[in-house]
């Protein structure tokens, strides 16, 4: 499921890129019922009354490449100052503690910065949050509704431009062409564009319907200079319906409390294509093929096996993407938007030519991601460590509970380079000592350094599979 | 550095007349143990060998886009005996499906493929002696010396075909006789290679086209065989004669008129790291012992308890003390020519103490398998080896590896991917490319639409149905 995640993120930017190559005002074939046509609202109007709402979520990444100011747009959604924004302005694979000074920008001729703390991302949403420091001052939240929309209805986002343009206000319309069934629900606009990732996105009613997230070939960033020109010339084709992220907001994370993902243990998922399905005799049924079952995890309890085909999940029929592969992202969407321990009821096909069976599965908590594994720097000789988790057990077929730490950065033109470590590899010993975890790593390695620092570092790394001896010259000076 | 394929190549005639005999040339006479480019050594030299040197023109099996192709290409070769048999490149002629040899009298007689050996880039190839005898064809050949005896800074001269150009001689020295590109793993088209004996460097100029002809020193002896060079610069590599002369011995020995010569050898799965620096670290006396730097899985290494970071100082008694890069061929030649399936002791240190193994030799065996082409699957696909399965983290080595792929066709229509382990067939298991083959010809046979693969991605297990239309 860890994998599906990326895979479902990469494949929906693969898709989001696809599209918007296709697409000049094409009218695709998808409709929802949609409310009566709204009255409409003048942009002024609206750009005026979502103006209080949009500010710049503004913070410093302080990483082993040095520190970068990092600004984008985030809509406050409590009157506390509760601001939502896209999780790509805080990318997964950065940890949290490089992530530091976060502050709430009121943009204007004289900016006023509230100091912030960063509550997390919600990766179920693909939203992150941040909150002011001090309970002092009122917000002007915005507040997102659930509606439906159909193709040919105009919508209008309210947007702030880049640094360069003094995070000015902007406006930008489009008419929607489509609605996407996707893991993520997208609706796809033409006619125009949207304004930049974290803009809202209203109808004509002036009703806040949903907000512009990840999209391929855009940047969130509002502070780089090239974001101005690709802003204005390739502005944003899809939007995300509110209805998907409000439960974000109902219930945001928590600083220092990441949110507990619900973990299943089922791996390589794959969406039955219609020749294999009704070889299966599954014939109009999307159904789910098993890729692997993680061991000693709820899937693998339940008596799930690779190779077993899911055609229903809690007696429902599986959620239909536009295409089989979004069948296995829809549903492991899905089941990350449960609760721990909560039970899921599966109909699989076990054999060939039997009926489905129910089995229960006890949904528990996904083990730890490597983005909140404790690490260490190495500065002197350039690389840095991080404590084992699960996924690379999984990923190198190695013991559950495998030792060791994982080497996540090396530095350019550093001796670790030199030395031709690499990323990724596994140390499971410093000089001959087995290691264990990135603070038994950082005590010996700090140790070694100050007491021998003219000698060489050798680790001893499973890469690939196999074992490499690395010896690592520390510099002269 | 690459290796230099084939050019477009042309060897003048010299020997015309004598029906079906072959000659060995003489080499010229000299008492001096290595005598130097004057204008007349080089002439006479220059005249011993081109009779022997030929060009080949090849047609090499490849696989690709799903199909089994040929891929036309040209290069050089010497002929080293009366049968007719010519020693090149294996990036020349291995896996050749048709071959044609130009003889240094321009005649042009059809050859065949006796064996190729990827690990040496080497191939032996034979002329069709009935097509010589019936057109009353005569060719010399040339004297193999040693590798053994040649210093650096000594005088040599490449003859092949260099883009084409034919009967070229080019001169230089002999710059250096124990290069290594470790830690690199050289590679042809995924086989690997150079991992038996060090290069010898030369300056004398090749180009592609060369390869496969002979380094010959100035007594007009093969020393080497030219095989590749950084393009531009004076900086050539030959493979030493004294390992292709093993190979062709073994090569001769195995072939026969159904089955291409080989050159098996023994492994033990063991990857070697130089000593160097590394000595006091591990407190042992400098030029002793090698490190362990890997063992592969379920490798007889792993089996008998060999771990990395062990330092092997004698393998079947023979001492494995290596210090620099350039050692590492030889100790792995030496295993090499352990007998397959032979106990062997190994002794070694691990953090400072003695230890012994019992070693048992397995053959050695290339991650890249046989492969062939499933035609109306629109795939080609190959055997799944130990050593693939072990450089991929496959659990076993049981199945067939999906190479390449149609457009259109029913595989690439299922959307099943290069890199995908096929383990069954219509829920029959595939052990290996036979019984893939045998499986897809009985299918084609029956004239199945639809036909159900379970394979491997990554991980994962996934169905793919193949409909295919007849």
């Amino acid at each position: 499921m860890l994998n599906d995640l990326l895979t479902r993120e990469h494949n929906m930017k693969s898709l989001l890129t696809f599209l918007s190559l296709l697409m000049a005002g094409t009218t695709l074939a998808q409709t929802m019922p949609a409310d009566p046509a709204p009255q409409s609202v003048k942009p002024a109007d609206l750009v005026a009354a979502a103006k209080p709402s949009l500010v710049i979520v503004q913070f410093t990444y302080d990483g082993e490449l040095g520190r970068r100011e990092v600004a984008g747009m985030g809509v406050v959604v409590r009157d506390d100052g509760l601001t939502m924004f896209s999780i790509d302005l805080t990318p997964r694979p950065i940890p949290d503690e490089q992530l530091k000074d976060f502050k709430i920008v009121i943009p204007g001729d004289e900016e006023i910065e509230h100091d912030a703390e960063f509550l997390g991302r919600d990766e179920r949403y693909g939203v992150s949050f941040i909150k002011p420091t001090k309970a002092d001052q009122k917000f002007t939240p915005l507040k997102f509704v659930q509606k439906n929309v159909e193709i040919g209805q105009p919508v209008h986002s309210v947007g702030l431009l880049p640094k360069m343009a003094g995070y000015s206000t902007y406006y930008a319309s489009a008419i929607v062409s489509a609605s996407l069934r996707g893991p993520i629900p997208q609706i796809l606009v033409g006619g125009g564009g949207l304004a930049v990732i974290g803009s809202p996105v209203f109808d004509s009613a002036g009703q806040a319907i949903g907000l512009v997230n990840s999209q391929s070939e855009r940047t969130p960033l509002l502070n780089e200079p090239r974001a101005a020109y690709i802003t204005v010339d390739n502005p944003p084709l899809f939007y995300t319906p509110a209805s998907d992220f409000l439960p974000g907001i109902t219930s945001p994370p928590e600083s220092g409390k990441p949110i507990r993902m619900p973990f299943m243990g089922i791996n390589q998922l794959t969406g039955l294509s219609k020749d294999v399905a009704e070889f299966y005799g599954l014939k109009g049924q999307v159904a789910i093929q098993i890729g692997d079952v993680v061991p000693g995890f709820p899937a693998d309890k339940g008596g799930l096996k690779k190779g077993h085909i899911i055609v229903k999940a809690d007696g429902q029929p599986l959620e239909r993407g536009d295409e089989p592969e979004e069948a296995p992202l829809i549903f492991t969407r899905k089941l990350s938007q449960k609760n721990i321990g909560d039970k899921v009821v599966l109909s699989v096909i076990t054999e060939t030519g039997k009926p489905p069976q129910d089995m229960e599965i006890t949904l528990e908590e996904r083990p730890m991601p490597s983005t909140r594994a404790k690490r260490y720097y190495a500065e002197d000789l350039g690389f840095t460590t991080r404590d084992v988790v699960f996924d690379d057990t999984y990923q190198r077929k190695i013991a559950k509970d495998s030792k060791g730490v994982v080497i996540t950065f090396i530095r350019p033109q550093s001796a670790s380079q030199a030395a031709q470590l690499q990323m990724n590899d596994l140390v499971q010993q410093l000089n001959q000592t087995p290691v264990t975890n990135v603070e038994q790593f950082k005590t010996d390695y700090t140790k070694f350094r100050t007491d021998r620092s003219h000698e060489a570092v050798v680790l001893e790394v499973l890469r690939q599979g196999n074992t490499q001896i690395i010896r690592i010259e520390p510099p002269k000076e | 550095m690459s290796s230099y394929p084939r050019a477009a190549a042309v060897l003048a005639a010299l020997i015309v007349g004598l029906g079906g005999c072959a000659a060995k040339k003489s080499a010229p006479q000299t008492s001096e143990p290595f005598p130097s480019a004057t204008p007349q050594r080089v002439t006479d030299v220059t005249t011993t060998v081109f009779p022997a040197v030929v060009r080949l023109d090849v047609a090499q099996e490849v696989y690709n886009d799903g199909k089994r192709t040929l891929n036309r290409g040209i290069g050089s070769g010497v002929i080293f005996d009366e049968q007719g048999h010519v020693l090149t490149n294996f990036h020349v002629a291995g896996r050749a499906a048709e071959i044609y040899v130009t003889l240094f009298n321009k005649e042009r007689i059809s050859a065949k493929l006796i064996g190729d050996d990827h690990w040496t880039d080497l191939a032996v190839v034979q002329l069709d002696m009935a097509e010589v005898a019936k057109k009353k064809i005569t060719f010399s050949h040339a004297n193999l010396g040693s590798s053994s005896d040649l210093k650096v800074g000594q005088d040599v001269i490449a003859v092949g075909t260099p883009f084409g150009l034919a009967r070229t001689m080019t001169l230089g020295v002999v710059s250096n006789l124990e290069r290594t590109f470790y830690p690199q793993q050289e590679t042809i088209d995924d086989y690997e290679t150079g991992e038996f004996s060090n290069w010898i460097q030369m300056d004398t100029p090749i180009a592609p086209g060369n390869s496969g002809g002979p380094l010959v020193d100035l007594t007009g002896k093969i020393v080497g065989i030219n095989t590749r060079g950084i393009r531009g610069q004076a900086l050539n590599f030959a493979i030493p004669i004294d390992t292709a002369k093993e190979v062709i011995a073994a090569i001769l020995k195995t072939a026969t008129a159904d089955r291409k010569g080989r050159v098996e050898r023994s492994d033990i799965g063991i990857d070697l790291k130089p000593m160097q620096d590394l000595e006091a670290y591990y407190e042992i006396d400098i030029n002793k012992g090698v490190l362990v730097n890997s063992v592969d899985r379920n490798s007889p290494a792993a089996k008998a308890g060999i771990k990395p970071q062990d330092i092997i100082l004698s393998v079947n008694g023979q001492p494995a003390n290596i210090r620099f890069p350039e050692e590492i061929a030889p100790l792995r030649h030496v295993i090499s020519q352990i007998p397959i399936g032979q106990e062997v002791p190994v002794e070694a240190l691990r953090g400072g103490k003695p230890m012994s193994f019992k070693v048992t030799t397995v053959k050695l065996e290339s991650a890249v398998g046989e492969e062939r082409e499933a035609k109306a699957w629109g795939m080609s696909a190959r055997d799944v080896t130990r050593a693939y399965a072990n450089t991929q983290q496959l659990d076993d080595d049981l199945g067939v590896v999906v190479t390449s792929l149609t457009k259109g066709y029913p595989a690439d229509k299922a959307e099943l991917e290069p890199g995908d382990v096929i383990r069954f067939v219509n829920t029959k298991p595939i052990a290996d490319l036979e019984a893939f083959m045998k499986q897809f010809e009985e299918s084609t046979k029956k004239k199945e639409e639809k036909v159900l693969l379970q394979v491997l991605r990554g991980r994962g297990q996934r169905d793919v149905l193949l409909r295919i239309s007849y």
